[in-house]
């Protein structure tokens, strides 16, 4: 799965380092001073490192734990984001990540104890106040575990804070390390989903939305409380239908009890982002949709936007309370 | 579609097999680097000769000479020394290091390499003593600096066959020789640059314009926003999979505005059917 391992000066010899070279012992191991130097260089193409991405294994100098942008929360006043991965393994032609770097690698920051301190500086900035901490913002927060062991390490740091709060944000199936182990009730395992034509075209390399919800139901009855993360909603021919089987789907499977919170948001790109995106892949059906220039954000016409949104929040008010929703995009500028 | 490859080779017994690999022929030029091409046009190479400036100028002079597309792959293979691998074995260079500006670069694998990888030195007169597990050349750090900024990190390769432990300033071995430590790893380049060569054409689908678009902007008189327009348009009505629906009533509109207006129109009633896709 990985060929190639990019591995900073500074943590060559970490022992989450060595594990992973270990690991890989058939990968090629290529040393280099700082991620920068291969990392999101000019001239680089995100669509063909894609193929091949390599891992880099990299150490994270500064901004380890960030303000969410306002509007971004799942219930907490205050609500903080950090990346000790950037990219992902699957390959959703709607994700920004794909316009943010020019790289498809997998950078890794394996000093992990640094984002924990991070998080106790927040905190105790915040003392006695619930904290919220969202993990899957440049990554998936749980597809590449097996490589990051990210999950397994940051479980018991949160369980030992008690006014931390964290959300898991992932299409992964790999959840062993949450299945062994007691549900933390702080800890909330959020899923992101499209109706399962939409997945089928353009989420790939994802596990099937089929799969996903087995997931979660396997995760709820074990006890972990559940995020629904309907973002974007994707318009397409028949999407009242798609969006009302999805959300069949998922309802007849995950106890509404388990449910913690349920966002939706509407598909949205800073304008020079979408122009790039575009560029890597004109020939994506996405992209090919009616888009409008709202303030200096590509999206849908608003009224498709909206009607999608109250259309989703009708529905959903079916299965769960109104005090479940909540909004995880960035508010409009 | 066709895919292009261009060949940057510091000396001519160093062209040899790639030119009788691909049928290359001599090719006149206005410029003092002797080039070859394949009959298809698809295969390009440069004899630079020895050195950083010749690298880099023989880069640049190929690139205009043979009018290479932004799709283009870029390769340069040649001997170079290595203190102790064995003369003969090959490898893909995936980290460069300069030795006079001490920069370093890193090319990057999107397809299984022709070899294992190695790191390259880059110096401006040849070792006497070579250090470290790593291949010792005199141009490869400068083309990967000019290749690279003509195409992508992704579209250049550099693969180094090993010709000695350490050479003196005018030593270098025998041509024929040269010759026969590149013949003898010719399968693996030639299945390297067929995967390279698949790369090269998904580029050029990415980057082409979309159906329909020369003739009509040839067809219609254009403004340069209508021509963005157009190209934004059709690029969207490919995507949608409507296009023979515009070729069918293109050639009815009036004008360029008119055009642009219809095309606009007609993707307002379209949504895209995810099952089909």
């Amino acid at each position: 799965m990985i060929s190639t391992i990019y591995v900073e000066d500074a943590v060559r010899t970490h022992p989450r380092t060595r594990e992973i070279i270990a690991r890989f012992d058939s990968a090629t191991v290529i040393d280099i001073e700082r991620y920068g130097e291969v990392f999101n260089r000019k001239n680089q193409n995100f669509r063909l490192q894609k193929k091949r991405p390599a891992l880099i294994i990299a150490r994270k100098h500064a901004g380890h734990v960030l303000a969410t942008p306002p509007g971004y929360g799942i219930g907490g006043l205050h609500n903080y984001y950090f990346s000790h991965l950037l990219n992902c393994l699957y390959d959703c032609r709607y994700c920004f990540l794909q316009g943010m770097y020019r790289s498809a690698h997998y950078v890794l920051f394996v000093n992990y104890d640094d984002f924990v301190s991070a998080m106790d500086d927040v905190l105790s900035r915040h003392e006695g106040e619930s904290v919220y901490f969202f993990s899957g913002y440049d990554c998936d927060s749980l597809a590449l575990e097996s490589i990051t062991g990210f999950a397994e390490y940051i479980l018991p740091v949160i369980r030992a804070r008690p006014h931390a709060w964290l959300e898991l944000r992932t299409k992964s199936i790999q959840t062993r390390p949450l299945l062994d182990v007691e549900p933390c009730a702080r800890t909330v395992v959020a899923f992101s989903l499209t109706p399962s034509e939409v997945a089928n075209a353009i989420e790939h390399k994802t596990p099937s939305v089929a799969r996903r919800i087995a997931q979660m139901a396997k995760l709820a009855q074990h006890g972990w409380p559940i995020g629904l993360r309907f973002d974007p909603l994707i318009t397409g021919v028949d999407w009242r239908g798609q969006y009302d089987r999805l959300f069949d789907a998922v309802f007849k499977e995950v106890p509404s009890e388990q449910i913690h919170s349920v966002s939706y948001g509407p598909l949205r790109f800073p304008k020079a982002m979408h122009r790039d995106i575009v560029r890597l892949y004109p020939d994506s059906p996405l992209f090919a949709e009616k888009m409008e220039n709202d303030a200096g954000m590509i999206a849908y016409p608003s009224t498709l936007e909206e009607e999608m949104a109250a259309f989703c929040e009708e529905r959903l008010l079916h299965y769960v309370p109104k005090t479940v929703f909540f909004q995880c995009t960035p508010e409009k500028a | 579609m066709s895919a292009a490859v261009r060949w940057v080779v510091a000396l001519a017994c160093e062209s040899i097999p790639i030119r009788e690999t691909w049928a290359l022929h001599a090719v006149k030029s206005a410029t003092p680097y002797p080039m070859f091409c394949s009959d298809d046009g698809m295969h390009w190479l440069v004899v630079s000769g020895v050195g950083r400036i010749h690298a880099a100028a023989a880069t640049m002079a190929l690139h205009l000479v043979s009018g290479a597309p932004k799709h283009a792959v870029w390769i340069n293979l040649g001997i170079a020394g290595h203190k102790h691998l064995a003369v003969g074995m090959a490898r893909s260079i995936h980290k460069i290091n300069d030795s006079a500006t001490d920069r370093v670069f890193f090319p990057v694998d999107v397809i299984e390499p022709a070899f294992d990888g190695a790191v390259l030195n880059t110096v401006d007169s040849p070792a006497e003593s070579l250090s470290g597990d790593a291949f010792y050349d005199m141009e490869g750090a400068a083309f990967f600096q000019v290749a690279s900024r003509l195409s992508s990190a992704e579209r250049v390769a550099l693969l180094k066959v090993v010709s000695d432990h350490g050479a003196r300033a005018g030593e270098f071995p025998a041509k024929a020789f040269v010759s026969q430590l590149i013949s003898a790893h010719m399968p693996s380049i030639r299945g390297f640059i067929q995967r390279l060569e698949s790369v090269s054409v998904e580029e050029y689908t990415r980057l082409e314009e979309p159906p329909l678009f020369h003739r009509l902007a040839q067809q219609f008189s254009l403004s340069a926003t209508h021509r963005i327009q157009l190209r934004d348009l059709l690029r969207r009505h490919a995507a949608m999979n409507s296009v023979d629906e515009v070729a069918s009533w293109a050639d009815e509109c009036a004008s360029g505005r008119a055009l642009i207006g219809r095309l606009r129109t007609s993707l307002e009633d379209k949504t895209v059917d995810w099952r089909v896709i």
